[in-house]
């Protein structure tokens, strides 16, 4: 009687441990659009927070405006040659000039240009990033990405298809330890380390046209796939985490400011907002 | 007298600046399938790069393409259409206002009525990504004698096309797209036609029988 008193707690036990393990097994965790803020007569195609304020590259109309979150334009810069995926700093805005192969640092709230001095010429610079000290350069039609580790600038990639390589890289993003890479119209992501070694490819099973912007957060990566309309969210290692449609035509940037993921979109001209729902 | 030599100098300044305006013929392009900015500027970036180029500009929503350049240069029509094509985009209509006066222009022939007798309406699979494909296979199709409407769809890859079968048939049609840079069910793109195509038009190659 004992022995079956026994057997019969141990099932107990180890039936309660998995019922409250699958009760315990955490919920979906999903971005979720929350909110898209109209952005009349802008055609975005970088984002950058500073101070508050969304700055916006406009290409179409060679200019940044600053927007609100309700997308009131509240301050402009005009006068610029295309500018691409920008960068926001304490120190103020960076901004690629693709048609002027420059990239200019505007250190608000003065709107003078200066220019960021470089041995290499680029052509059609489509992104900055800057980290610290550390500068990193996507250089549309030369394939690579020019990286400046605070001491040295370094030139990464070729043009091809291969792991390293590049076919038109329209953005960049470097993060504490890696340097990551929207390969375009090879469709997918790279990872380099700051040496300039090939780490790993994110998203080449995902069939992207065109991998055109990125954001990388602590924990996921954000590719717009701007002619399929949809932004793909990767966790670090490169497992997709999720697929977001919802209110997306011709997505090319995103970005995180306040815990929530904003993704502006070219052709709509707009801008949503997105909660993660816990 | 000093007034007399100013007078004459500006008038000869005048009539010299006057001149260089006259000397500069203007080209108009309509080209469609400007979705993507990153071509879209990679058009006008790289014709800016021609000497003596002036004025460049590019509207993205409309596909309205305009320059001007020398005329001493005779820039033909023709050359024009193949550099623009070389970019990667497809000019549908050019027009150039010549210094002189003259106007050329490339109109794509007449659509045939759709209620003529012996119009027949064909689904084809025609690979290809985005807008700027579509514009493509859309005016290869136009400049066949006998089509009278066509529209492609990017997501499901199916061109329905209506032709006179008196004078077209599906064979020329699929051909003709081939030619453009597109594969079919039954002709291939040529490898070289293939990789001059912009980035974004990268599809995947279909495996003809």
């Amino acid at each position: 009687m004992r022995q079956v008193k026994y057997i019969f707690s141990i099932v107990l036990v180890v039936v309660v441990t998995l019922v409250s393990c699958e009760r315990k097994a955490p919920p979906t965790q999903q971005w979720v659009l929350e909110k898209t803020i109209e952005l009349p007569g802008v055609n975005p195609i970088g984002i950058g927070v500073f101070e508050q304020q969304f700055w916006l590259s406009d290409g179409d109309h060679n200019r940044l405006v600053a927007v609100d979150t309700t997308g009131l334009l509240t301050d402009s810069i005009t006068g610029l040659d295309r500018p691409m995926h920008i960068d926001a700093t304490a120190a103020g805005l960076w901004v690629p000039q693709y048609g002027s192969d420059t990239i200019a640092q505007f250190k608000l709230p003065s709107k003078f240009p200066l220019p960021l001095i470089l041995k290499d010429s680029l052509d059609a610079p489509a992104s900055i990033s800057v980290f610290g000290q550390e500068r990193a350069i996507a250089d549309f039609y030369n394939h690579r990405i020019l990286y400046f580790n605070g001491m040295d600038w370094i030139s990464i990639g070729t043009e091809g298809k291969e792991a390293g390589q590049f076919y038109y890289p329209t953005d960049v993003q470097i993060t504490a330890d890696h340097i990551w890479v929207a390969d375009a119209y090879n469709n997918r992501i790279q990872l380099f380390n700051k040496q300039g070694a090939f780490v790993r490819i994110i998203g080449a099973d995902q069939k992207m046209n065109a991998a055109t912007g990125l954001f990388v957060s602590e924990n996921q990566v954000f590719v717009t796939d701007f002619e399929h309309h949809r932004l793909l969210v990767f966790f670090k290692d490169g497992q997709l985490a999720q697929v977001i449609e919802a209110g997306l035509e011709k997505p090319i940037d995103a970005i995180i400011h306040e815990e929530k993921l904003y993704v502006i979109d070219y052709k709509k001209q707009q801008m949503n907002r997105y909660y993660f729902d816990h | 007298m000093k007034t007399i030599v100013l007078f004459f100098s500006l008038l000869v300044l005048g009539s010299t600046v006057a001149f260089a305006q006259k000397s500069m013929d203007a080209f108009e392009v309509q080209v469609d399938g400007l979705g993507c900015p990153f071509c879209a500027y990679g058009l006008e970036k790289k014709f800016k790069e021609f000497k003596g180029i002036k004025d460049v500009k590019i509207d993205i929503e409309t596909g309205d393409f305009s320059f001007q350049y020398p005329a001493e240069k005779s820039l033909s029509l023709a050359a024009v259409v193949q550099q623009v094509e070389k970019a990667g985009y497809t000019p549908m209509k050019t027009v150039i206002s010549r210094a002189n006066g003259l106007v050329e222009t490339d109109a794509p022939l007449a659509a045939v009525d759709q209620g003529v007798a012996g119009v027949v309406s064909e689904k084809m699979f025609v690979a290809g990504n985005c807008e700027m494909c579509e514009a493509r296979i859309l005016k290869a199709t136009s400049r066949l004698q006998g089509v009278a409407q066509a529209a492609w769809n990017s997501k499901t890859k199916i061109l329905d096309i209506s032709f006179d079968a008196n004078v077209l048939d599906r064979q020329s049609i699929s051909k003709a797209i081939a030619a453009a840079g597109h594969d079919t069910k039954d002709h291939k793109a040529s490898g070289e036609t293939y990789d001059g195509l912009p980035m974004c038009c990268k599809y995947e190659r279909v495996e003809n029988k």
